[in-house]
């Protein structure tokens, strides 16, 4: 298992070395010279001249990406444009919300989901399976935009409950804040783990040792909590890591829709501003977050079945 | 999956759901093409009707600057299936080639192909996408570049796989042997066979692409205004939350309509072209 594991963490060298590539080559795409689009168009030669110097670029590209790594080991992102602080600063004070928003989205995910794909799971085919069912159909199909939209409408202005946006002061307060910008992932989320988990706990049912384990008259809360879901757990683990790209992009768009002062938000005001270094700086933070989120769902599953640590031992 | 019974299936009996997605696409397509002839401007401002609720009138209610929602949606409508077609098409030929040599001679070809695909996917699709938009320059067009760049890669995956299959199937092994230039075996022989699981694929990319285009236009990332593209008049409506949610609650359940609609299209196709795994 400790191979496997060390295995898996030289796999992301590759990663983390395209990751960086891909990264460093973005702010190529900025059309015609960076240097000049910095400075404006009423920038004498010379200034420009010394811009380019100032930021490498007459240096042969592969120079450049060296350059651009050794700062980045250092953890050195550059200087914000238009905020004036490093950017390792910056990041780190947005990165908090972020962070304390994706967890939360993945434990209202699941606090939804479980109940949820147990109920449909057990009640197969009848009407609570169907009504869980056009549910996650319509919870899929819904942008987070809008469900963010309907939930303020809802909860923030109809019934004046949650806040329309904000982070508050105080980790009780930033739970509070952040239920609903969480709860807005979680109903685009639960329908795919729900899915996963009602299809592999359907098929756990039908197995061997659950009617073992009925026949022993064990009560039906501990065959269904202690022998099948133990067992059919790892898919929905695995859909929820599967998605993690997809939970990471929608925290953009709902730090957005309510006022979370995370990266995504730093992200789409650095836009507006034209500040390429943070922009650059936030695709490198979430890429690698991703990656390790990914790692971590994978060990996770080491952890929860031992089927699979057999299978990489 | 030969493809006699896709025939014969087709003969007798369509899947229920292709039906239904395809007659709700149909009609939106006739919505979004027909709809903007037979209504004004979605532009068209006035002020004395400002922030009204839906009426007889205005069936979905205006705006601030008193332009008919409804109008705007069923405008909208064209911009959004537009943006489906255009972010899936670039990105369906791209990826379905690249996979298919990638699968079929391997090598350096494959080995380029799949280590770009390691490096995409590495990425938060969203994000990457913003952040390619946001060096390019806001806009649609800068968007669909964006999308292209990195929306290939699934469609190579899954067209690479299916050719590394369908390759080492005897009448892909004929056709070698009987000396067919590489480029008639790869078009003749592999590309009918291989290709379905892209467009499955495709069928249900279409409405991830107009979700990724209304997210964008939300962001003020894609469309600009004035347009009446979904995504943007729901962040217009934003503002009237509490005063005109129909400004944002109509464009949302259009969207929400159309997810509907493609996802039975998709699945009724996947029925259809994949019959062995029909119940």
């Amino acid at each position: 298992m400790i191979r496997y594991i060390l295995r898996r963490l030289v796999m992301l060298v590759p990663v983390a070395v395209g990751i960086t590539m891909v990264v460093f080559l973005l702010v190529r795409l900025i059309p015609g010279d960076p240097a000049r689009t910095l400075l404006g168009i009423h920038a004498t030669p010379e200034l420009v001249a010394a811009m380019r110097a100032h930021l490498g670029l007459d240096r042969p590209l592969w120079v450049q990406y060296l350059i651009f790594v050794r700062h980045l080991a250092a953890g050195d992102f550059g200087h914000s444009y238009y905020y004036g602080e490093a950017i390792s600063q910056l990041v780190l004070t947005h990165l908090g919300p972020t962070l304390v928003l994706i967890a939360y989205s993945v434990v209202l995910t699941l606090v939804i989901a479980l109940p949820a794909g147990l109920l449909a799971a057990v009640r197969r085919d009848q009407a609570a399976d169907h009504l869980v069912r056009i549910g996650a159909v319509v919870g899929v199909g819904l942008p987070s935009y809008w469900i963010g939209f309907m939930l303020i409408l809802l909860l923030a202005v109809t019934i004046p409950i949650f806040p329309v946006a904000g982070y508050g002061t105080g980790f009780p307060s930033h739970l509070f804040d952040l239920f609903l910008p969480a709860l807005t992932i979680a109903i685009n989320l639960a329908p795919l783990v729900l899915r996963a988990l009602r299809a592999s706990l359907m098929e756990a049912l039908a197995s061997g040792y659950i009617d073992t384990a009925r026949a022993k008259g064990l009560p039906r809360r501990v065959v269904l909590l202690g022998h099948a879901l133990p067992n059919a757990i790892v898919p929905a683990v695995t859909v929820l890591g599967l998605n993690i790209g997809y939970l990471v992009g929608s925290t953009v768009i709902v730090e957005t829709v309510f006022a979370v002062p995370g990266l995504g938000q730093l992200m789409i005001n650095s836009i507006g501003t034209r500040d390429y270094p943070v922009i650059q700086a936030v695709t490198l933070v979430l890429g690698v977050l991703v990656v390790l989120v990914n790692l971590a769902t994978d060990l996770m599953q080491l952890l929860l079945d031992p089927r699979v640590r057999r299978e990489v031992a | 999956m030969s493809a006699a019974t896709t025939v014969g299936t087709i003969g007798r009996r369509l899947p229920r759901n292709l039906v239904l997605g395809a007659f709700l696409l149909a009609a939106w397509v006739v919505l979004a093409t027909c709809g903007p002839l037979l209504l004004g401007s979605p532009s068209a401002m006035d002020l004395l009707h400002a922030l009204r609720p839906p009426s007889l009138t205005f069936p979905f209610g205006t705006d601030n600057l008193g332009r008919g929602i409804f109008t705007r949606v069923v405008w909208g409508a064209h911009i959004d299936l537009e943006i489906g077609l255009f972010t899936v098409l670039p990105a369906f030929f791209i990826g379905s080639t690249l996979g298919l040599l990638a699968g079929y001679f391997g090598g350096v070809i494959e080995t380029v192909v799949m280590r770009l695909v390691d490096i995409a996917v590495a990425f938060p699709f969203l994000v990457i996408v913003i952040a390619i938009v946001a060096v390019l320059g806001p806009g649609l067009g800068n968007m669909y570049i964006a999308v292209a760049m990195v929306g290939w890669v699934s469609y190579a995956r899954i067209t690479r796989a299916e050719t590394l299959l369908a390759k080492r199937l005897e009448y892909a092994e004929a056709a070698r042997l009987l000396g067919l230039p590489d480029r008639r075996v790869l078009l003749r022989h592999l590309l009918p066979n291989v290709i379905p699981q892209a467009v499955i694929y495709a069928s249900s990319d279409v409405i991830l692409g107009i979700f990724l285009g209304s997210s964008l236009g939300f962001l003020g990332l894609g469309a600009q205004p004035p347009s009446p593209e979904w995504g943007l008049i729901i962040a217009d409506g934003y503002s009237f939350v509490d005063r005109a949610p129909w400004i944002s609650a109509f464009p949302g359940l259009a969207i929400v309509l159309l997810a509907i609609s493609f996802s039975l299209f998709g699945d009724g196709l996947a029925d259809l072209l994949r019959p062995e795994t029909r119940r």
